[in-house]
């Protein structure tokens, strides 16, 4: 997946994806990168506690890092 | 007012007609001609008197209530209320209840539509007798304190003004801050105030429903500040109001705000607009009144596309309010705020408008005012307002940041070689200052100063309902919202046991419009959405659920529905203290911005992903986010592709927002992704 940012454009696979988010691949480009991308283990993806709701470990845990506060 | 001589026979036939179908007893005459049977209970102590007899010696009793002079309203408004009906209840303490009816009151009322309406409360067994041992002393027959000498039973009991002032007076602070709540929340019950009331309490209870109608624009000329202009006159204190806006006239006049031009001048294209008065009563801390405020607006409603420009006043995003409190601390800045006073009134007005004088003032024929600044009301004002400081900071050496309209930011070289910096950002008319240099902020303080009227609030400690506190000698700056929260939480759910996260895990909210509960409204929903949402602004981990009931809210507002947002506010509840904190660290090069993203493909009903990301900096998040993607992605790779892309957009602005105030960020963001 993540190397699928950088290089996937034009993939067999990947062609149905829009063409503007391959926005990403140009800032994550070897030469000059704006940003960088790195692989974490989905269950330690603080972002997740964005995306569905989450049980109890698992959200205090996301919540240490993203407020620097637990409840 | 003029009193109504019809509507005043309407209300005493509503009162006859009440009394006649509802009351099974004769109504006793003074206390020597009571029937034997109920004597009895006269030679018995008050604590051992049944509540049913109690009742029957209330019965038919009416009483006048005169707010004293300190008490508010003080505008000498009167009660006559009555003992109609009483019988046992389970729901009132004591279990057993005594309903009072408003009789008649001064000013009269009579609603909108011109019918008189019988106004009730209901009163418990408990409160009475409290009421009536507070006042006697307990040990006491009801002979006793029936004594001619205290007059009659019903005046102990609904309140002798000067014996039980201190009592209204609770009660009367208790009613207004109700009132105050109401009328921001518009909802709630007056019920619960009437908790360990003296007697005065149903007297009160009726002001409170009075105030209610009159909230309604159901009374007339009861409530603490008249609705409108026309409402001033017949009110008991229309010479004070009378006075407050003559008062305002000439302020504005004094202010240069007006100029009297020709009519024949006028523009073809602009209505000459109404003014319009607004009243307001101000209370000090103790609830007495200290002063009547009529402030005069323009109706902006008769104003004429074309001859004003833009409407709005430029606003921070929260997420650079954040980023400031984070770059803060880790470049050791300080933050402080001021706000810009009166803040219509002094800022001129450039395009014309044209106004008459409010109410019966008048000017002679054939002229017209013509507003040389903006006043309140106006369309242009709040845009009208901003321009003129963004033109003071742009002149003064302030830097516009890129990515926000309203962020500034002002560099001086000292000769010493270091430098001295402001950032600042807008809300309207409030201001967030962070800088180096409290001497430079100064300075910049006091020229400020003599172009805008300032109130200088010194350390930023409160901004946009969020506490501030920042202690310079560990570098941690901390926000949390309790206060707003405690609000939130009062208005809809007063007591709540905690849970420990906001929603269910995977909660799925079912469309079943069918199933909605009779007493609950849309509209009551919206707000509780769009509190919660302000609770966001701090409280990131409810940012997924809201969301999830924003869309709801408009489609659905089934049992899941309610059960969801019960739990957010069971959560909150738990939560309320519940901050970030932004932390200096040595391990970490500062001004470094990580971010994650993530997305949940095809989650929502209609197929659809939702993605989640957060931006990081100085240990806790500046931004984020929850939000359903546009397209339907056909696999979770693409909805992954489109959270990542996006994000690294985010990233993008608050980079070149710290670029612009000189914090470069030396290496590439890292973007988490599973």
């Amino acid at each position: 997946m993540g190397s699928g940012m950088y290089n996937g454009f034009g993939h067999v696979q990947a062609r149905h994806i829009d063409t503007r988010v391959y926005l990403i691949c140009e800032l994550a480009s070897e030469r000059s990168p704006e940003v960088q991308l790195f692989n974490i283990a989905g269950k330690d993806q603080p972002s997740d506690i964005f995306t569905k709701g989450l049980p109890r470990p698992a959200f205090e845990k996301h919540m240490a890092v993203l407020m620097a506060e637990t409840p | 007012m003029p009193h109504d001589n019809q509507s005043e026979s309407m209300h005493n036939a509503t009162i006859w007609n009440l009394k006649s179908s509802m009351l099974l007893h004769d109504r006793p005459g003074a206390y020597g001609t009571i029937p034997a049977s109920w004597r009895d209970a006269g030679t018995t102590l008050l604590s051992k008197v049944s509540n049913a007899k109690l009742g029957e010696y209330l019965l038919g009793m009416d009483s006048l209530l005169r707010t004293p002079a300190e008490c508010w309203p003080d505008d000498g408004v009167t009660w006559s209320v009555q003992v109609v009906e009483h019988g046992a209840s389970k729901k009132h303490v004591g279990g057993h209840v005594f309903k009072v009816v408003l009789a008649d009151s001064s000013p009269n009322h009579v609603s909108s539509n011109g019918d008189v309406e019988l106004w009730a409360v209901d009163l418990s067994a408990k409160q009475s007798r409290q009421s009536m041992e507070a006042e006697f002393g307990k040990g006491k027959t009801l002979e006793q304190m029936l004594d001619p000498k205290n007059s009659s039973l019903a005046q102990i009991v609904l309140g002798v003004p000067a014996q039980l002032s201190g009592a209204i007076r609770r009660v009367q602070l208790a009613v207004r801050n109700t009132i105050k709540q109401q009328m921001k929340s518009k909802q709630g019950t007056f019920r619960r105030l009437e908790t360990n009331a003296t007697g005065a309490c149903a007297a009160m209870a009726l002001a409170m429903s009075a105030m209610k109608c009159e909230d309604e624009g159901k009374f007339a000329g009861i409530g603490p500040a008249p609705k409108h202009y026309n409402a001033v006159f017949g009110r008991p204190d229309e010479e004070k109001w009378v006075a407050a806006m003559d008062k305002e006239v000439i302020k504005i006049f004094g202010m240069g705000t007006w100029e009297t031009v020709d009519t024949s001048t006028i523009p073809e294209i602009c209505n000459v607009m109404n003014t319009c008065f607004l009243f307001k009563v101000k209370f000090d801390s103790e609830g007495i009144t200290t002063e009547r405020r009529a402030r005069a607006n323009a109706d902006g409603r008769q104003q004429k596309p074309g001859t004003y420009g833009e409407t709005f006043a430029p606003t921070s995003k929260s997420s650079i309010i954040r980023t400031i409190c984070a770059i803060t601390e880790q470049e050791k800045l300080t933050l402080y705020q001021f706000d810009i006073k009166g803040a219509f009134l002094m800022a001129p007005c450039k395009e014309p408008v044209y106004m008459n004088l409010p109410g019966t003032y008048r000017l002679p024929n054939g002229k017209a005012l013509r507003c040389l600044k903006l006043l309140y009301g106006l369309k242009q004002s709040a845009y009208g307002f901003h321009e003129p400081n963004f033109d003071w900071l742009k002149d003064d050496g302030f830097k516009n940041l890129d990515s926000d309209g309203v962020a500034f930011m002002k560099e001086v070289k000292k000769t010493d070689g270091t430098t001295s910096e402001i950032i600042l950002t807008t809300h309207v008319d409030d201001a967030i200052v962070a800088t180096n240099d409290n001497q430079f902020y100064a300075e910049f303080l006091t020229k400020l100063g003599k172009d805008f009227e300032l109130s200088d609030s010194g350390k930023l400690n409160w901004i946009l309902g969020c506490k501030v506190e920042q202690n310079l000698k560990n570098g941690t700056v901390r926000m949390s919202q309790e206060k707003y929260c405690n609000n939130a939480l009062k208005h809809f759910l007063s007591d709540a046991n905690p849970v420990s996260t906001p929603c269910e895990s995977n909660l799925h909210l079912q469309a079943s419009a069918a199933l909605r509960s009779a007493n609950v409204t849309r509209k009551s929903y919206v707000t509780i959405n769009r509190q919660l949402d302000r609770v966001c602004f701090l409280q990131s981990s409810l940012v997924i659920i809201v969301h999830l009931l924003s869309i709801s809210v408009c489609t659905n507002l089934g049992p899941t529905y309610v059960a969801a947002i019960h739990r957010v506010l069971r959560y909150l509840a738990g939560n309320r203290s519940l901050g970030i904190t932004y932390r200096r660290s040595a391990k970490t090069e500062a001004n470094q911005l990580w971010a994650t993203a993530d997305a949940d493909h095809a989650g929502a009903d209609d197929r659809r992903s939702v993605s989640g990301w957060a931006v990081l900096m100085a240990g806790a998040m500046v931004n984020r986010a929850s939000k359903s993607q546009p397209v339907t992605a056909i696999s979770s790779t693409e909805s992954q592709f489109y959270s990542v892309s996006l994000r690294s957009l985010d990233c993008g602005y608050l980079l070149r927002m710290m670029d612009m105030m000189g914090y470069k960020q030396r290496a590439a963001t890292p973007i988490a992704q599973d």
